[in-house]
Parts: structure tokens; sequence; C-alpha cells
């Protein structure tokens, strides 16, 4: 039974990591750096020079329709469920997320008890033994808080509302990113249909810039 | 998108803890040096960015003061810490002198409205 737990907190473990790894591997220092001189985020895939503009009046308003119109779409079907649906589904298989909601509330509780008292030794000038254990305490909590957000992330992922927020990220790309062909920024896409055709990598380069772009996320 | 912003601000951090963005910082209103090549419209990225560069700044300062030691700067949950802690000193402190600032305005108070002894 012991090894049992083991080899799932192994797993769980390996999938935080997976996760991790392919978050890395998208992003490079020199680029954040060249990010953070002005706000307009360029990247280049295939050759193309593609840049994120700051969404216009229009463009926020024409996302905020399509935010609407598929968010009664999903509705409209039975099939789709909302987190609260989702969530009695889950308590009836034994899986409670509000539990899982509590479980993150804690741990930030204990987290910040261990920094209070780790930031207090730090001012002590504590021996760097006393530090480290206080560290250890800390990040052990904080990759408890990661495996259980992955793991509540995973549960509704299928949810309407995490639907929506892929779409309007989406969508916000189709509308703010543009291309160089020949010197001259175009719209990157002429169609939605074209973007949801487009390769795959490319959009998340393309969503990923959107929503760096943004001044908060409340403006989507 | 939350978990690549959350990427993201670990290297924000590197690059706002370097020397080169905290002269620029520092020196930004003294003599016009430009962080950013727009004046408006800062980026989500933007404004996360001049967040980690005040947070180094105190840091650096309280380092330079003698507040706390380079141990501090060793990773990152020593500098969240030593700032958590600092936050909350400070927090404290200004409600302990709010109450002093309440009593001592209630006594006046009661000062003013006093009702004048009266001649037996």
């Amino acid at each position: 039974m012991e090894r049992e737990n083991e080899t799932k907190e192994e797993l769980k473990n390996k999938e935080v990591q997976e996760i991790k790894d392919k978050i890395d591997k998208n992003i490079d220092i020199d680029k954040i750096d060249e990010m953070i001189r002005n706000n307009k985020l360029e990247f280049e895939y295939n050759k193309i020079k593609y840049r994120a503009t700051i969404p216009t009046f229009k463009q926020k308003s024409e996302l905020n329709e399509k935010k609407r119109e598929k968010f009664l779409n999903l509705l409209k079907d039975e099939k789709n469920m909302l987190e609260e649906d989702l969530k009695k589904i889950y308590k009836k298989r034994g899986i409670d997320i509000d539990e899982i909601n509590q479980k993150i509330l804690a741990l930030e509780k204990q987290k910040s008890d261990y920094l209070l008292k780790l930031g207090k030794a730090l001012k002590e000038k504590s021996s760097d033994n006393d530090l480290e254990i206080l560290k250890n305490e800390i990040n052990k909590i904080a990759g408890e808080q990661t495996a259980l957000s992955i793991q509540k992330m995973n549960l509704l992922e299928f949810s309407i509302e995490s639907q929506i927020l892929i779409y309007i990220y989406s969508y916000l790309a189709y509308l703010i990113i543009q291309k160089n062909i020949d010197d001259k920024w175009v719209p990157a896409w002429n169609t939605w249909e074209e973007f949801e055709n487009s390769d795959e990598n490319l959009i998340t380069k393309a969503s990923f810039h959107a929503g760096m772009v943004l001044k908060n996320d409340m403006e989507i | 998108m939350i978990w690549k912003f959350d990427e993201i601000v670990k290297i924000l951090r590197i690059l706002a803890k370097s020397n080169y963005y905290q002269l620029i910082y520092s020196q930004e209103k003294n003599i016009g040096l430009r962080l950013f090549q727009n004046d408006t419209d800062l980026t989500k990225i933007q404004s996360e960015f001049l967040r980690q560069l005040q947070f180094y700044s105190v840091l650096y300062l309280d380092y330079a003061l003698g507040e706390i030691n380079e141990k501090v700067f060793e990773n990152d949950v020593y500098e969240d810490a030593y700032m958590y802690y600092k936050r909350k000193k400070s927090k404290e402190e200004d409600e302990k002198e709010d109450i002093k600032e309440k009593n001592k305005k209630s006594k006046k108070v009661s000062w003013v409205f006093a009702r004048p002894n009266r001649k037996k």
C-alpha cells in the first residue's frame, strides 16, 4: 500500500515537472528582455515576422460579443457543463473540488506563516542551517499547492468556463496578431476559419503573445 | 496562460535584479534614462516588471543600510520571505501609530467638551 502511494506521488511529481519543462522550452530570457522594452511584441515563426498589437476599442467590443455568443452556444448544449455541474458529478464519484480549494487555502496560510518565520530569521541573520530548514518547508508546501492546482485544473478542463477562456485568448490572437509581408504589417489571418486551420504551434505562440500585450486579465 | 505568466515572472525577477536594470530604474527620474520605449499603454508584462524593479530596489536599499546580509539574495524564497516579513512589520507599526493617533484625538475631544466644574 505504501509502495503504491509512493508510485502515485512519483507520477504526480513527474507530471508537474513535465508541464514545467514544456513551458520552459517556449520562453527564453532574451525574448522577455525585448518584450519589456516596448509594447509591440514581435516573434518569428517559419521565417515570417509576427507581432501582437494592443487591442483597439472595436476589437475589444468584437471579442466581448464573441465571448457572449460562445458562452450562450455552449450553454444551449446540455452535454456541456459549468464548473458547478462538474463539481457535483465529481463529488458523487468521491472527488471534492471545494475540499481541494480549502486545502490550497490552508497550504497558503501555512506558507505565509513559514515565510514570516524565515523573513524574521533572515533579518536576525540566523544560521544557514535554520534558514535552509525553513526554505525547504516552504518549497515543500509550494510543491503541494502546485500539484493540487494542476489536479483542479485538469478536473475542470472541460468546463464551459475553461472552454471560454481558451476560446477568447485564441480569438484575441486572431484579432490582434499581424504578420510582416514585404515590409508591411497586415492581419495574420483573414478569417477565423483560416486561423483555426493554422499550424497549432503558431496558434500557441500567437495566443501567448496576445495575452502578454494586455494591460491586465480584466481587459477580456 | 496563467502557467506561462508565472514562468515569465521568474525571468522578470532575474532581469529586475540585474545591475543594469536597477541602474536605469534608479536614474530614470534623475537623468531621464528611459526604461521603456513607450510612455503610456503599459502591457501586463511591463507593469509586472515595474513591480519587480521596485521590489529589488527596496531589497538593495536594505542591504546597503545593513538591515540584511547578502544571504537574502541567494534565492527567490529568501527574498520573498524577507520582503513579506518587512511588509507585515511595517503594517503592524502603521496600525499601532493609527491607534496612538486615535487615542490622542479622543483625549483632545474629551478635553474640548469637558463640562466646567460648577462653583459651589
